[in-house]
This record gives C-alpha cells, structure tokens and sequence, in this order.
C-alpha cells in the first residue's frame, strides 16, 4: 500500500512532554497521509458558480435566467471575453448576488438546476504523449482549469513564466487527506498526469512534493531524471505552497496540487471539465471524519445537509483548511476548486481572539517556521506602525498561521499581519500612482 | 428551514487555537506557589525558622495567652496566620489591581490572575513578622507604581512584585530583614524544595520555558564556586539559600520582563545567576535575587535584541 502512515489528530496546545522538557514549543500539526475512500455525493438539486471579481469589478453573467446551459458554454465574461465554463448542462434559475466562499467581497453567482451528470466527453480527447504543446494549453484554458490558491488564478496564466513547477501529492491542512487518497486510488493517472506537465508546462525542473511518509508512491511518479522527487515533513507548515518553493531551491516556483494535475490530464486525454471536488471533512481538532466527492458548484447548504451536520448558532462553519480556511456566514456560498476541506466548530469549541496586550512569552517565535519576531511584528501592526514591522519579518511571513493558534495572549496575529503587509501594498502603491502623476507633468 | 435563521460564529483564520490563555498562565503560576506557601508557613509555625521564637511584645504573648486558654496550641495559630496573610496578599492583589483599572478606565482584567500572582509572590517574599499594613504598602505601591502606571500587563519593565518588595525595603528595613526570622518563602530547605517542585511544575505544564531557570542556576553554581572566599558555603549552599529558586523559577521567568528569544533568555539566565552572587559576595544586603531580578529586567529588551537569524523562503 502507499503508506501505512500518520493518523494522528492534532494535538495542538498539548506538546509532548519531551518537548517540554527541551523548551521547544513545537505544536506543528502533524498531517495525514493515509488514504480514505470518497463517498460521492452525487448531484445536489441546485449548482452555484461564484463569478468573483476581477481586478475590483464585479464580473457579469454570460447567460440569462431561463436558458439553457450545455458543458462547456461560458457563465461570466470579462471585457467580452468568455469565464468561467460550466461543467454541467442544466437550466439558470437564478443570477444573483452571493458571498464569496474565499474571504472576500461577494460578486455574482449563476444558479443552475442541472440536468443530469455529465457522462460524455466535453471535448474531443487528445494523446496525451504526442499532443501538441500548444493544443495542450488551449485545452487548459478553455476547460478553464484553475489552482486552488487564492483569488483561483488558470493554471495556463500560473504556467507563463515559471520555472520550476511541484505537483504536490501530500496535502497541505491538519485533517484533509485528499491528495494522500488521490495517490493512493489514481496512482498511474498521477504518473501520467505528471508525466504530461513535464512534458508541455516548459518548465526548466519539475518535481513531485510529497511527506516523507509517501516517498515510495510518489517515487513512482517521477520516472525520469528530469523530475525530482522532494522529500517534505508530515507536519503542518512544511507542505504549504512557499515552504514547498523554497525546498525547491526556487522560491518563485508554481506548487500544483495533484487534484489540479489530474483535472489538467482529464480536460486533455477523457476532454472532460472538472465536475467533480474532493473534499475532507474534518473535526474541530483536525482529525478527519471522511473523504467526500461533490459535485463543483454544491452549495453548502446541500453539503451540510448530504454530511448530516447539526448546526446551530454560534457555531462556525469552515470552508478550507482550519489554519488557512475561511468562516462562512451563509451557507449560500459554493464549493470551488479551492475548498479541499470543511470543518464545522461546535460553538463551545470556538476559541474566540481578544485584544489581550502581548505578555511576550515567545511561544509565536518558538512556533514559527522561519524564526520571526512575531511578537514585535503583531504589536508595530496592532498600533498602525508598519514599516517598523518590516525589520521583524513581515515580509517573509507566509501566513501559515501557528502563532495566532498558540498565542497565550490569544491575539488575532494572522490577521495583524495581513493588515500590515496589506496596508503596505496600498502605500506602495499610492506612492506608486504619485510618482508616475509627478514624472509625467 | 429551521424557523430561526441560524447565526454563525465568523471569526479570522486559524480556526485551530489553542485552549491557552494569559488567566491560565498566571493561575496555574498561583496554583504552583501553594507548595511553597504550605511549607513555609509549617517551617515557621513548627520548625526553628522563627515563628513561635520571635517576640513581637505584648500582641503575640497576648495572643499566644488567648490561644492556650481557648486550647489551641500557638503554633497551629501562627500557621492559620501565616496562610491568611498570603490569602490576604492575593486578595489584595486582585483588589488593588481592580480598583486602578477603573480608575484608569482600563478593560478590568483583574480576574485574570496577575495581580493576584504579584500580591502572593510579594506575601510570600515576606517574612511572617511583617505588620498587615507594610504588606499593604508594598502590594498597593507594585500594582499602582509597577504594573499598572507602565499600561498593565505586558507593559511593565520590571517585575512589579520585586519593584513593590525594593520600595518596602528602602523604607521599612527592619521589618523586612527582622533579626532571626526569614521570609516565608525561604523559611526553611523544605520550602525552597517546595518552590522547586512548584517550578518544575510550571515547566511541566509549559508556562515557563526552561531556558532561565536552567541559566540561572548553573550560573549562581559556577560563579559561587569562583567567589567562593567572599561567600558561606559552596554552591549548593547558595542555591538553596534565600530566594535564588524562587527567583530562578518564578520571579526571573515573568513573560512581560524578560526576553522573548531563546538565545536571549539563556544569557538572561545567566546573568541573574551572576549577579546575585555578585552583590551577595560584594554587596550589603543579605539576600541579592530581588536586585538581580531587577537589574536583569532592565537589561532585557538589550537582550531580546540577540533575534535568530531569519528563513527566507520568499524571493525578495
């Protein structure tokens, strides 16, 4: 089997006691990599797709309420230029404004009643091994194929200009076991699908990123000597998307889950969209309860329901990872490509932040993966001094997350920090405007 | 439908946090001094620290008369005492703590236990002998002048407990140093294992990291041995005299006063080990831990600027 690993449920604020005894505060999740089966959850009576934004503006629908859809047809345009394809052919009850499952403005949704699952080929299929490289990209756009990141950017878009590319095989949050149960049940896919990127990404070095514990399965996916295989701790911070880059010895590298490979070979070699979400249901400590296949677009609603939660007020449902993920306060909001786990928090569970002082006790720096004056950085950005901040490493940070989970003070510290480099950026770029407003005078 | 709509906590990511909190910190430090206080009240009610031996003039043979008569056997009564002066000190704590953040219209964060740690550590710095309102004095003057002028918890510089026990000492020396009695805390060996096993409890639980104790007493260990002609005893003399443990453990470990950065804390503990025996080999005063604690306080956003080095992992 791939790997007989990890199960462990975090057990953060609980440090082992020999972790105590050397002083080091190592709360680092540790992540499973043992595989768990998908249960489909089949076609939920109602599909939404979030249009979002693009660059501020809100981006309009391409359809009406009353059409009909067929795979493939275009559900937003930007300047008169198709979005966003939908994978199902159905019928659009409603255009409508909706919160964004990302933490961000709401925009647009297209509600569609879809007809039935999609069993043909969108496409037409291609070979996968004598494609032509261009063919290939214009596939990757038209079948819109996005990464999980945030805002989801085409991976065409990500592709341009990189030149190192990971395709990650182990997941990235406490509890979400997609990608470890992907390697496990598509394994020759995975081979092939890596073996397709490597071949029409035009990068210079492509990898395979994968926690220790998976090295033997994910061997197998690198074959040649041009793709290397990257060795990462099973533990929290390691196989986020920067921490991977830097392994990498490339820090502007492009990290690709496997999910987001497999789509890419689907769209090419069966020419199909990606219909399908694989998603983790995890508990309020991080462990994993089950393994689940939804339909792209499934509101949260029809998910909550098909998981048989009991919600109740107070609680918090989360959309994402329970270090990176994002609250959501209706359950209107749709499943995209990047929501590979959901996290209900039972009210009582809910640890809320305060506006605690600092005590600077320490425990951000011992928990943090690159060593940062967390402490110093959370209370510049507390008070709106920003730049002083940047001697302490608001730069670097990564916005893993640790430190606002340990805080003893418990301050809000991901979020100061995303204040301050945000606030940053908007005075680059206002001194930025002002510049160019004085030069061309 | 559910007939209510259902409101759902919103909250900024991670949703993963620890049940740790800055009341917890300070209660279980609370928690930990009980030891401590328990057998130093014994070994001045029953052992030969003081207690019963030390005349305080009419009052106590009073007293002393009342308790025989009434069946009570003296010592028993200078334990009750000794434990209700700590509790008092604690509730004091608290109390003043309270008071001065309505007066500052400051969020009350009394409950949260620091006052209540500073007035126990002040109690238990004192000797039994010590008059209600001295003890008063010093609690009032480490809340008001150390803790809460500086904006409260986390603004401080110096230990507030130590700063309150430095002003008593510069005004009531006799009542602090009395002839033939230690503090409560320092009553006896078995209160110093007592504050040990106190701060190794505080270890164990993770609400101090171990880099100062482990400092701290290795250092007093090998600069004892280096001033071994200025000084009584060796070593382990002067590590369980007085309050060097208590310094060691709970005094030098506050979060607010010392350095956040480990390589920071180990010279941090260092350096208060070296400076009690100094001003224990080369000062006046008996016992050095108070003004090593202080001074190491002062120097600790010096220290805290020894940072480790960076991991760049983004291109900049």
């Amino acid at each position: 089997m791939t790997s007989a690993g990890l199960n462990l449920s975090v057990k953060i604020g609980k440090p082992r006691l020999w972790q105590r005894l050397c002083g080091v505060a190592d709360f680092s999740c540790p992540l499973s990599v043992s595989p768990l089966a998908f249960r489909d959850l089949g076609l939920p009576p109602m599909l939404s797709f979030f249009l979002g934004r693009s660059q501020g503006q809100v981006i309009g629908p391409a359809v009406l309420v009353g059409d009909e859809v067929s795979p493939g047809q275009a559900l937003g345009k930007i300047d008169d230029k198709s979005f966003r394809p939908s994978p199902v052919a159905g019928v659009i009850r409603a255009v409508r404004e909706c919160p964004d499952i990302q933490a961000g403005p709401g925009g647009t949704a297209v509600l569609i009643e879809p007809a039935s699952a999609v069993t043909a080929p969108v496409f037409a299929a291609l070979d996968a091994k004598s494609a032509a490289v261009e063919a290939v990209m214009e596939r990757w756009r038209v079948a819109a194929i996005r990464l999980g990141n945030r805002p989801r950017s085409l991976l065409v878009d990500a592709l341009s200009g990189t030149a190192s590319l990971v395709v990650l095989v182990s997941d990235q949050e406490p509890g979400v076991r997609v990608a470890a149960s992907l390697l496990a049940e598509r394994g020759d896919d995975a081979r092939r699908a890596v073996a397709l990127l490597a071949r029409v990404s035009g990068v210079q070095k492509l990898w395979v990123g994968a926690a220790a514990t998976q090295s033997e399965a994910a061997g197998r996916l690198c074959p040649s000597s041009a793709t290397g295989l990257l060795t990462l701790p099973a533990r929290y911070p390691h196989t986020l998307a920067p921490m991977v880059a830097a392994r990498t010895g490339d820090a502007q590298a492009l990290v690709v889950s496997l999910e987001t490979a497999l789509a890419a070979y689907d769209a090419v070699v069966h020419g199909r969209l990606q219909e399908h979400k694989l998603l983790t249901l995890v508990n309020s400590r991080g462990a994993s309860i089950e393994n689940l296949q939804v339909a792209m677009g499934t509101r949260l609603s029809d998910l909550v329901a098909a998981c048989n939660l009991r919600l109740h007020s107070g609680d918090k449902l989360v959309a994402g990872g329970l270090m990176g993920g994002t609250s959501q306060y209706s359950l209107e909001a749709a499943v995209d490509e990047g929501v590979d786990a959901l996290v209900h928090v039972p009210g009582e569970e809910v640890v809320p932040f305060t506006d605690e002082p600092c005590i600077n006790c320490g425990a951000c720096i011992d928990v943090c993966p690159l060593r940062l004056q967390v402490q110093n950085i959370g209370r510049y950005s507390e008070f709106g001094k920003f730049s002083e901040a940047r001697a302490y490493g608001l730069d670097a940070c990564i916005e893993c997350g640790l430190c606002a989970s340990v805080c003893t003070a418990r301050r809000p510290l991901l979020q100061l920090i995303r204040m301050a480099k945000r606030e940053l950026a908007q005075q680059a770029a206002a001194d930025e405007a002002v510049r160019e407003a004085s030069g061309g005078d | 439908m559910a007939t209510e709509p259902i409101l759902y906590t919103v909250g900024v990511a991670p949703h993963l946090r620890s049940r740790t909190s800055i009341a917890a910190l300070n209660w279980t430090m609370v928690l930990a001094l009980l030891p401590t206080e328990i057998a130093g009240a014994v070994g001045h009610a029953y052992g030969s620290a003081s207690g019963g031996q030390v005349d305080l003039g009419t009052m106590s043979q009073t007293l002393t008369a009342v308790a025989s008569g009434l069946g009570v056997e003296a010592a028993s009564l200078w334990f009750l005492g000794i434990m209700g002066t700590l509790t008092m000190a604690l509730g004091l704590g608290m109390l003043v703590e309270y008071l001065t953040q309505v007066l500052m219209r400051q969020p009350y964060r009394a409950l949260d236990g620091h006052g209540a740690l500073m007035g126990a550590l002040l109690g238990l710095m004192m000797p039994p002998t010590t008059p209600w309102w001295v003890l008063f004095f010093g609690i009032l003057l480490a809340i008001v002048l150390g803790k809460q002028l500086y904006g409260g918890i986390g603004g401080y510089a110096m230990h507030p407990a130590v700063v309150g026990w430095l002003i008593l000492l510069l005004s009531w020396p006799h009542h602090l140093y009395p002839i033939g009695s230690a503090s409560i805390a320092a009553a006896s060996v078995w209160s110093v294992g007592a504050t040990l096993a106190g701060g190794l409890f505080l270890w164990w639980q993770g609400c101090i990291r171990p880099q100062i104790p482990i400092a701290a007493l290795a250092s007093v260990a090998v600069f004892s041995l280096l001033f071994a002609s200025r000084l009584n005893g060796g070593p382990l003399d002067q590590i369980l005299d007085g309050h060097v443990i208590l310094g060691a453990f709970f005094l030098a470990t506050d979060a607010t006063s010392s350095p956040a950065n480990r390589r920071a804390l180990w010279i941090y503990g260092a350096g208060f080990g070296f400076l009690t025996v100094l001003i224990r080999a080369f000062g006046v005063w008996p016992d050095a831990v108070p003004f090593a604690v202080l001074l190491m306080n002062i120097l600790s956003p010096l220290l805290d600027r020894l940072k480790p080095r960076m991991r760049e992992v983004r291109a900049s």
